[in-house]
């Protein structure tokens, strides 16, 4: 078992090697001078100043050179600075990562925990009306994109009602006049995540659902189910005790898959709701060519997608003793 | 399958019928004749053929042009003669609706297309020669599998966008999307090549002495066909959706000519999202009606085509 983790953990590094070299290659490939992002328009700057700028930003070398510059800057944690913010890009991101995580960390622990047992129940009654209620939720959920049902939700919830907040992630007048306690500044950002964690929740439950069901369903005909059912054991007994440690095998290597498709799919929801994670950012760096930013967040985001293939294909090796090691 | 359908192969009679039925009739045959008896995918397919249908006919009936303007006319609500009402240009929304829904569909179609030909060519060639070359090939679509989805997507729309005018963004969107999308069908069409490379009708071929581009596109494509049409409506499906996400960002198609997608992007303008919401609402609407009814009838074939449906 050690082997094979060791084994794959060295896989990995040439994939994110390759993975960060058409990162960098596409960012070569944008349109715009970032020394020009970086003074705004119109600035008078003398073409020497520039040059001082495009050295200080890390620029002025070949792109080659750069891309090596970039790779041992990053081992050492030094993510280069940001273009827009005028900040080390590690600042910026070690801000806004937490809330990113806050947002899809909740939504996944709420889909995994609603998804299990209604799939179970779902694929005991196949067909039943309780099956046939979550399997067109799963089907319409599957259909709507993401930002149209956020959009929907603050159109029909959030505009009519006061409670709920448009967007954003705290109320910025309370956030820049000091909270009376840190209860309530916790209270607020409950408040306004409701929504964006309800989108992100249902959207993934579309399909984890369908996931968990059709796993169950699988389990149950097969013999060993039939074996304890004809030694007379309780219903409850060959679902619980017997099907569903089996049924859960390809279920938990999907926590390894769904992280990074969350954190992949919040970046439209992060930009409806305006919330300040990574998403947002990724989204206005690129608007904003500014060339670090959108380097290092789209290294997390490969980062993310290699951890949570890795961690499926070690998941599933460990769950499930019937899978070959080599 | 529906409870009504499952109830027909139950009945021992019918059972022994279908048998019967499916030693005289070829695999495409059975897979009709199951289709047609999933109810639910016979409506998916009939609400997906009426939407195409729509998509085709209104633009030609109607009275209006895409460029038409009349901006004493502008942000009407719906009425009689704009059935969906006007936007801020006067344009009528219901035409723009259907002109949209021409460019989503047709962009989902030809991405999906575009990502089977190159998934499924480069799974059967990985497949098919096996040792070195597959090695190489499923390498490199792992990493393009390793890439993460949307982000990449965002930067290479924008790397790439701003050098194609805005008639051929359509093209780029479909070229983005394909080049990403291929590796899970490479990998799916690979895994079942090399289970029908061993097989006896292969030995066959090597004794007829075909060539080698005549056994993989004659005879071990053709095999994987049904694995790559139902792979290919659900990845049309999931086109629409992502280039929808693509131009509600702006990265993808832009006005003037409309998609759904960017006919919703109009939302993030405060004002139209409050005030004129026939301009955001349809849009939506008809992307999840379009997707549902096409994952209904990608299903649908799936089950028709599986051979562990009749036991």
């Amino acid at each position: 078992m050690l082997k094979f983790v060791i084994k794959r953990v060295l896989s990995l590094i040439p994939v994110l090697l390759i993975i960060t070299l058409i990162l960098f290659v596409l960012l070569q490939l944008m349109p715009g001078d970032p020394v020009n992002a970086y003074l705004g328009q119109g600035s008078k700057t003398t073409p020497e100043q520039q040059e001082r700028i495009r050295a200080q930003l890390g620029l002025d070398k070949s792109p080659v050179v750069q891309y090596f510059n970039w790779i041992g800057r990053t081992l050492k944690g030094d993510f280069g600075s940001s273009i827009q913010y005028r900040k080390p890009v590690k600042e910026i991101i070690g801000t806004y990562i937490w809330n990113s995580f806050l947002l899809n960390i909740v939504s996944l622990v709420l889909a995994f925990a609603i998804a299990i047992p209604v799939g179970i129940k779902s694929a005991v009654n196949k067909y039943g009306k309780f099956d046939n209620f979550w399997t067109v939720f799963s089907l319409i959920g599957m259909g709507m994109p993401s930002f149209f049902f956020a959009l929907l939700l603050i159109f029909f919830i959030a505009v009519p009602i006061d409670f709920f907040p448009l967007n954003l992630m705290q109320d910025p007048l309370k956030a820049a006049l000091g909270y009376e306690n840190f209860f309530a500044e916790i209270l607020d950002i409950l408040r306004h995540m409701i929504l964006p964690v309800v989108v992100l929740t249902i959207i993934s439950l579309a399909s984890l659902i369908r996931y968990v069901r059709n796993s169950v369903i699988d389990v149950i005909n097969q013999d060993y189910i039939r074996t304890a059912r004809s030694k007379g054991l309780s219903e409850k007994v060959v679902i619980y005790r017997h099907a569903f440690r089996n049924a859960l095998i390809p279920v938990v290597t999907l926590i390894g898959l769904y992280i990074p498709t969350l954190f992949g799919g919040s970046i439209l929801l992060e930009t409806v709701f305006i919330w300040p994670g990574i998403g947002k950012m990724l989204y206005s760096g690129v608007m904003n060519r500014d060339i670090w930013l959108v380097m290092s967040s789209n290294t997390f985001y490969a980062l993310l997608t290699v951890l949570g293939n890795f961690v499926s294909d070690v998941s599933y090796a460990a769950v499930d003793p019937r899978v070959k090691l080599e | 399958m529906t409870q009504k359908a499952k109830s027909i192969y139950k009945d021992p009679q019918n059972k022994r019928k279908i048998k019967k039925e499916a030693q005289a009739m070829g695999p495409w045959k059975i897979a009709w004749e199951r289709f047609k008896k999933n109810r639910i995918a016979i409506i998916g397919t009939t609400i997906f053929i009426v939407i195409v249908l729509l998509v085709i006919i209104v633009p030609i009936l109607s009275p209006y042009e895409l460029s038409e303007f009349e901006l004493e006319n502008k942000n009407q609500p719906p009425s009689r003669d704009n059935w969906l009402g006007t936007d801020e240009q006067g344009r009528d929304v219901f035409l723009r609706l259907f002109l949209g829904g021409r460019i989503s569909i047709l962009i989902g179609l030809m991405t999906s297309i575009v990502t089977v030909i190159i998934g499924a060519s480069i799974g059967a060639i990985a497949g098919f020669y096996g040792g070195k070359v597959d090695n190489i090939l499923m390498r490199f679509a792992e990493t393009i599998y390793s890439l993460p989805f949307l982000p990449i997507l965002i930067t290479l729309s924008f790397a790439l966008m701003w050098r194609v005018s805005s008639e051929q963004k359509m093209y780029a969107v479909m070229f983005i999307l394909a080049i990403i999308s291929w590796p899970g069908l490479a990998r799916l069409v690979r895994g079942q090549i090399l289970s029908l490379r061993e097989q006896d009708f292969m030995v066959a071929t090597k004794a007829l002495g075909l060539s080698t581009r005549s056994k993989i596109f004659k005879h071990l494509l053709p095999n994987t066909l049904s694995y790559i049409i139902v792979n290919g409506m659900l990845r049309m499906a999931r086109a629409i959706l992502t280039e929808a996400g693509l131009s509600f960002l702006g990265l993808g198609v832009i006005p003037p000519t409309p998609t759904w997608g960017n006919m919703i992007e109009r939302a993030r303008d405060s004002y139209v999202f409050n005030n004129i919401s026939w301009l955001w609402i349809p849009p939506g609407i008809m992307i999840v009606l379009t997707v549902v009814s096409i994952n209904l009838l990608g299903e649908g074939l799936r089950d028709a085509f599986d051979p562990k449906e009749i036991r």
